[in-house]
């Protein structure tokens, strides 16, 4: 794996360094909400450890998958969630 | 406590306990009524099931019950006087064969329902994997749908009653457990911690845990507990809509209006308690995979259960014991479906002695000794 | 890690399930060897911390370490039912210690969901873990030692402080000088992180709390306010700061969850903790052959879980061969590491009082329960109606019953009840399978393992 390499978000390239997770990738770049719920709150990471859930979204076409505890990798497709819609 | 003398304690305060209450208090106004529960609100089996109504039943008992309680259901916002509604939803239910000898039960329980009016319809293999593309087609032969067959809230329908009781000025306390029951010059006694409840007549509304208050006045009554597991999923698109219910896996599969869909497996346990066991997920899982092959990769979020009860022919026991002025209304699974006809059934039997309804005569507490035993071939029980 | 290098020096066959990818759980979070770069935290911290990782790398290799699972299910006949990512397994070993730790607890407040409002400990870990700085321009609060280490090690990454705002000063300690004489090396620590974040000129506010977190679509500024000692709002000291990261920490809770479901005796200590399983000084449960050490036994700190690992190590091994406990040198230092440590922890503990009044933070309209979107007003309502127990607000409003498990929510409503009813819940809100989500597929698969 490249020590530096891009992934999407939205349709957008991120950058990100091997060993950093998606979230702390997004983060880099002052991207914070990584979903609206059903109730339409827009949501990011809170614990950072994976115990609330609250970071989760789809990743590579699996959704609800906690962007604080995945690696980030070279090319992987990361959306927002919006409501219960993966 | 209150040192007056009811006319009815109806002990159990789950869907039984609370329609048969209504139902009294709007047959004889003024009647005293106390309903009295050792939970809270909800904490019982009418909180904790798969909250669905079916009239695809074989026997003509239980497709009368469920098609009146049904009505109710349709109209139960303005019966009960509840704006909100009780979130009925009515996709249907597809019952499935995986066998020839399943197929040929539904078929004949179609000719039954069809006589009470029941738009029920039989369908092939591939008609029920065009309503359910989710479905397997290992060994599935076909299936009867019932368009009017569905779901609502137990909480909100638990709730409506519970205000429409108060509103009628029924007494109903939780966090009162009845210790045991007297006979005391033609009228009965029940003890609490708080203090000792009077009333002319006893209605037992506590399902699996009938036998236990039977006891104390010498009455035995064969009903057991049946502990059964459920599986939630984490919110899901949708899937599944209408109720599944599969003979032979023993499974039934809703998917809410969340997006969550609940699997409730049934086997064959003995206990009273709400436990997760360590072999449910292993046991349930490759079932569910068997059954519904499109939900292979929705995670499972939770483990619950509940505990229902059984009789000796798996249906409910409605009406007098040999005490006089004891009666019991246990459900055998089929509680919040059965609720608003068993209310006005057991209302009119306890109140103005009314013995008229065939239900009444088929679901006999007696029949135990009797050997009258029933079957109903639309079981989803091991 | 110390508790697995002791059974394995005891001669057991030793399994680690760790949900991490790599070993030193939250306070000794290792980040990817790709990633280069400069440690924040204090160089005696980080050594301990390479200590031990050296240590446990050292028997890694005679034990069996899966990174990325994560217990699913523990029950009382002793199963341990686990999945690593798509594949599930049953393991039924002889003893087993659950490390599981503690998490950060939350005190709901007006804003609090905005992304950009995060854990203080989060936060942290986004810095060590990953390299990055999780906010431009933060706002660190909270209470206990924390808030002042995250605060520190930001500014040392190079990122922006724009106010630092603690519940009680971490001067009240001084008044145990024996307790600080004993846990001399973490207060040296605690003065240079201090030193550090004076040196940047970071706006200190003692006594305040974040009120209110606003902004439209994430987090755009604070609004902190001084509370008195119960903890209620001064009205009038609202000062309102610009920043895009809220980092808070008002102490911990334990994860407890897999304890509660296997059937453990449980007990709550808001100060350390809150539900923990009750253990003995050997970290024995209430379950023969369930142990459990560290934080998530009882909140006291990297140090002791590191001496109480090296014990509960031992008492395990020994239940599960089944021979005598040799008392080694190792295991006397342990014994006598752990007691000298908990006279400072005790004087740390009292930084974590929180004050009932901080509860009433929330308004009708505030979430409560995250995941299922629970405000306050309907848990107030639940609560009006009798219902006085975990279950029953979960039965009544559903809160506890989303993704999390109530993780997050779940010590918030008990203080909650509390607060309003005059007496804490007795009884947690029942755990049940399963602490994560797990596909059907991989649980159809499962296989059935024993291990020792």
């Amino acid at each position: 794996m490249p020590s530096q390499f891009t992934f999407s978000f939205e349709g957008k390239p991120v950058s990100a360094r091997e060993g950093q997770s998606v979230a702390a990738a997004l983060l880099a770049i002052g991207e914070r909400c990584l979903r609206i719920d059903e109730a339409g709150n827009p949501k990011g990471a809170v614990c950072g450890i994976g115990a609330c859930w609250e970071c989760r979204c789809s990743i590579d076409g699996i959704p609800d998958t906690r962007a604080c505890m995945t690696p980030a990798r070279p090319g992987m497709i990361v959306r927002r969630q919006l409501g219960l819609d993966a | 406590m209150s040192n007056a003398k009811f006319d009815v304690l109806i002990i159990g305060a789950g869907a039984y306990g609370l329609s048969c209450a209504w139902w009294m208090a709007k047959r004889r106004s003024g009647a005293r009524i106390l309903v009295v529960d050792e939970g809270e609100f909800a904490s019982g089996a009418s909180g904790r099931n798969g909250a669905g109504f079916r009239m695809q039943w074989g026997l003509d008992l239980n497709i009368r019950l469920c098609q009146e309680s049904i009505r109710f259901f349709e109209t139960a916002a303005e019966q009960l006087d509840y704006p909100r509604g009780i979130e009925l939803k009515q996709d249907g239910y597809l019952v499935l064969a995986h066998s020839q000898k399943a197929l040929s039960t539904l078929r004949s329980s179609l000719e039954i329902q069809h006589r009470y009016g029941v738009p029920s319809e039989l369908l092939d293999a591939d008609d029920c994997i065009r309503m359910v593309p989710a479905l397997g087609r290992n060994r599935l032969v076909g299936g009867t749908f019932c368009g009017k067959d569905g779901t609502i809230s137990p909480f909100l329908l638990l709730d409506s009653l519970l205000k429409a009781c108060r509103r009628e000025n029924v007494d109903v306390r939780y966090g009162t457990r009845v210790e045991k029951l007297a006979r005391a010059n033609g009228a009965f006694s029940a003890t609490t911690k708080g203090g000792t409840i009077e009333a002319d007549k006893i209605l037992l509304c506590t399902d699996w845990a009938v036998p236990e208050l039977l006891a104390s006045v010498g009455i035995n009554l064969p009903v057991k507990s049946l502990p059964k597991e459920a599986i939630v999923t984490v919110p899901s698109a949708p899937k599944v809509k209408p109720i599944l219910i599969s003979l032979e896996h023993h499974i039934s599969v809703n998917q809410v209006s969340r997006g969550s869909i609940i699997f409730v497996v049934s086997r064959a346990r003995e206990g009273t308690e709400i436990v997760s066991t360590p072999d449910f997920l292993g046991f349930a899982a490759p079932k569910i995979m068997d059954l519904l092959p499109g939900v292979a990769d929705v995670p499972v979020l939770r483990t619950w259960g509940g505990v229902s009860s059984l009789t000796p022919d798996m249906q409910p026991i409605l009406g007098e014991t040999e005490v006089e002025g004891l009666y019991v209304a246990v459900s055998s699974f089929r509680g919040l479906m059965t609720s608003p006809a068993v209310g006005r059934i057991m209302s009119a039997l306890i109140l103005e002695n009314d013995t008229n309804d065939p239900v009444l005569t088929q679901l006999t507490p007696r029949r135990f000794q009797t050997g009258d035993l029933i079957v109903e071939p639309l079981l989803n029980q091991e | 890690m110390a508790a697995a290098i002791e059974a394995v020096r005891r001669g057991c066959r030793v399994t680690v399930i760790d949900d991490a990818q790599r070993p030193g759980g939250q306070i000794y979070r290792q980040a990817h060897p790709a990633l280069e770069g400069q440690e924040h935290a204090e160089p005696a911290e980080v050594a301990r911390k390479h200590a031990l990782i050296e240590r446990f790398e050292h028997v890694v290799g005679k034990l069996d370490y899966r990174a990325g699972a994560s217990v699913y299910a523990a029950f009382p006949n002793g199963e341990l039912h686990i999945a690593e990512g798509e594949r599930a397994e049953v393991l039924r070993p002889d003893a087993t210690i659950l490390a599981t730790g503690v998490r950060e607890l939350a005190i709901p407040f007006p804003g609090w969901t905005l992304p950009g409002v995060m854990f203080a400990g989060g936060a942290q870990a986004i810095l060590k873990s990953h390299r990055v700085l999780p906010g431009t321009r933060a706002v660190i609060a909270g209470c206990g030692p924390l808030p002042l280490v995250v605060a520190a090690q930001l500014l040392r990454a190079g990122g922006q402080v724009a106010a630092l705002a603690i519940l009680r000063s971490l001067g009240g300690m001084l008044a145990q000088p024996l307790s600080l004489w004993r846990g001399r090396e973490i207060v040296r620590e605690g003065f240079r992180y201090a030193a550090t974040v004076r040196r940047a000129g970071v706006p200190r506010f003692t006594g305040y709390v974040p009120v209110r977190a606003r902004g439209k679509e994430q987090l755009e500024a604070v609004v902190l306010a001084r509370v008195d000692a119960e903890g209620r709002v001064v009205a009038g000291t609202e000062r309102e700061m610009a920043c895009d990261l809220l980092a808070i920490n008002y102490g911990f809770v334990a994860n407890c969850e897999l304890a509660a479901m296997a059937g453990a005796r449980m007990r709550r200590d808001p100060l350390v903790g809150g539900w923990l399983p009750a253990v003995d000084a050997f970290g024995r449960t209430s379950i023969p052959g369930l142990f459990a050490a560290g934080d998530g036994a009882e909140l006291r700190g990297a140090l002791i879980a590191e001496a109480d690992g090296t014990i509960v190590g031992a008492a395990a091994a020994t239940a599960a061969s089944r021979g005598d406990a040799a008392l080694t040198a190792e295991l006397a230092d342990a014994i006598a590491r752990r007691a000298r440590h908990l006279e400072f922890q005790k004087a740390v503990r009292m930084t974590l009082a929180l004050p009932a009044e901080l509860w009433r933070l929330v308004t009708d309209d505030t979430i409560v329960c995250r995941c299922e979107n629970v405000r306050f007003g309907e848990i107030k309502s639940a609560l009006a109606g009798g219902h006085h127990s975990l279950n029953a607000v979960k039965r009544n409003v559903r809160s506890g019953m989303g993704w999390c498990g109530g993780r997050t929510c779940l010590p918030a409503i008990a203080s909650l009840i509390e607060l309003s009813t005059g007496s804490a819940p007795t009884e947690m809100m029942t755990p049940r399978p399963l602490t994560r989500p797990v596909s059907f597929a991989a649980l159809a698969r499962r296989g059935k393992v024993g291990a020792k």
